[in-house]
């Protein structure tokens, strides 16, 4: 019996589909079966950042609607062994599945895999209650800006509301010099507000950029930078103890510098 | 420290009164006054309140039987209408002030009366009513609201960004406020707000509205508190309270 995990933000665009391809694709490197599920349905992206897009013929939705068997929906990814993909209908929206059924489907991955990590879509309505509606825990994804803070400050209460109480928080994109210049919150400030436990903080990485439209989950490529947090975050979320790296510590030598020019601080 | 609030609105006073009871609210009207100055004076006194009292129920009061059944009525669905509450008693609509007091043995949830000087609950903690207190063990998220319009509320936790707490008595949160607060919110302008880390977004008390004035963030967060003191809010160290 494996565990569902949904991958939610409230807030667009800060990196929830590329934390669950990276992420899965380092749980089923540390050999789990895992099985991604895009329950962005009308919008589907997860396939496309992990390169299956090609391969996908049937959907989440052709399972609901009896045209195909849940095993037979499920794409494999070739690169590495154990690591399956449940994609998202393109022409049907967020109404046409109803909690129940999306909740039947992940109890039913469950059984067979270690891990199911669920892609919500952005936002608080049905496609949210969706995504959550099988979970009994949640990686809440956040950047480090005030808006998206306060999305996830939000959604926590939902989670917290359809009894999940497992919560852990992934501060994404953080870049150490813009926090050293005090433009950017720092982790701490995140943490702050929405003290809950912070289980990676993804440094801001270009390369991320390419590897998405390649198609190429960036933990294949790569050891250091936001591959790295990635790899720490799976191993976090397999239990074992790991101190989050402080990335403020180039931060600091700015600081030092910026005091001795009499800038500002 | 004094720090005076920027204030958003004016208060002055209005012929209607608002009093929270455990089954809702009572809204008692100075019969004295035109139609046209009550229908002004409840839009006044709700309008502050903004959607905190949607669902709310409420029960028309006078002091004499001066206004017609018609007027109880039109008062009942303006307030239904604008501001979602509800009229408790639609069949019997109107209940003199006598008649209340006499057969009623509820007693009103009373503040502090807003010119005795120095008088407050924390500085005569035995000759004070004693009063009732919500209290709330968890921190509330972007989107929640608290409302306790029987008295007091206490928070264990935080008042996150997007939050919001109205009580009709005092506040007191135990950890940051950051969202709003509203105390007094039945109109006593001598409640005040409490917090161990005062930033909150907005800060009302009574019919005041406030915003903080932009202050550079304190590296040492401490207890604060909130009041009225003449037309203005004022933030003050909570040892010198």
């Amino acid at each position: 019996m494996g565990r569902v995990i949904v991958v939610t933000s409230g807030k667009g665009g800060v990196g929830k589909s590329t934390c669950v391809a990276n992420i899965g694709t380092a749980l089923a490197l540390s050999n789990r079966k895992v099985v991604v599920v895009d329950a962005d349905i009308g919008l589907r992206n997860l396939d496309v950042i992990m390169g299956l897009e090609g391969r996908v013929v049937y959907t989440s939705m052709d399972v609901i609607d009896g045209s195909s068997t849940l095993e037979r929906a499920l794409v494999k990814d070739r690169r590495v062994e154990n690591l399956k993909l449940l994609a998202a209908s393109q022409r049907n929206n967020k109404n046409d599945v109803e909690p129940e059924q999306m909740r039947d489907m992940c109890l039913k991955l469950k059984e067979e895999n270690d891990y199911v990590l669920v892609d919500s879509p952005a936002g608080i309505e049905q496609g949210f209650r969706n995504a959550v509606s099988a979970a009994e825990e949640a990686l809440v994804v956040t950047t480090p800006e005030v808006s998206a803070v306060r999305d996830a400050d939000r959604i926590i209460g939902l989670l917290q509301s359809e009894d999940i109480h497992k919560i852990d928080l992934i501060i994404n994109r953080l870049n150490p010099k813009m926090v050293a210049k005090g433009d950017m919150l720092d982790s701490e400030d995140v943490l702050d507000i929405l003290s809950i436990n912070l289980i990676g903080v993804i440094p801001e990485d270009l390369n991320i950029v390419g590897s998405t439209n390649r198609g190429q989950p960036l933990i294949h490529d790569s050891k250091t930078g936001a591959a790295g947090a990635y790899r720490r975050i799976s191993e976090r979320i397999e239990g074992k103890e790991m101190p989050i790296p402080d990335f403020k510590v180039d931060g600091t030598f700015i600081r030092f510098w910026g005091k001795l020019l009499g800038r500002r601080d | 420290m004094n720090n005076s609030w920027i204030k958003m609105n004016d208060e002055s006073y209005v012929p209607v009164e608002l009093k929270g009871y455990r089954d809702g609210l009572r809204l008692i009207i100075d019969s004295d006054a035109s139609i046209a100055e009550i229908e002004s004076a409840i839009k006044q006194r709700l309008a502050n309140l903004g959607n905190s009292l949607a669902g709310t129920m409420v029960r028309i009061e006078q002091q004499n039987q001066s206004l017609s059944p018609q007027d109880i009525s039109h008062f009942y669905s303006l307030m239904q209408q604008e501001y979602g509450l509800e009229s408790l008693n639609a069949g019997d609509e109107i209940i003199t002030m006598s008649r209340l007091t006499s057969s009623s043995t509820e007693k009103p949830i009373q503040g502090i009366p807003a010119d005795s000087p120095g008088a407050s609950v924390y500085n005569e903690p035995f000759s004070a009513d004693k009063e009732k207190a919500e209290l709330i063990r968890y921190t509330l998220r972007s989107g929640q609201m608290e409302r306790f319009l029987e008295g007091n509320i206490i928070v264990l936790g935080d008042v996150n960004p997007g939050a919001e707490v109205t009580a009709s008595g005092d506040i007191i949160v135990l950890g940051n406020l950051r969202g709003i607060a509203h105390a007094g919110a039945l109109g006593n302008i001598a409640a005040a707000v409490v917090a161990m880390n005062m930033e909150p977004t907005q800060l009302r008390i009574g019919n005041v509205i406030t915003r903080p004035p932009a202050r550079k963030r304190r590296r040492k967060p401490m207890m604060e508190v909130a009041r009225i003191k003449q037309g203005n809010v004022i933030v003050e160290d909570f040892e010198e309270f």
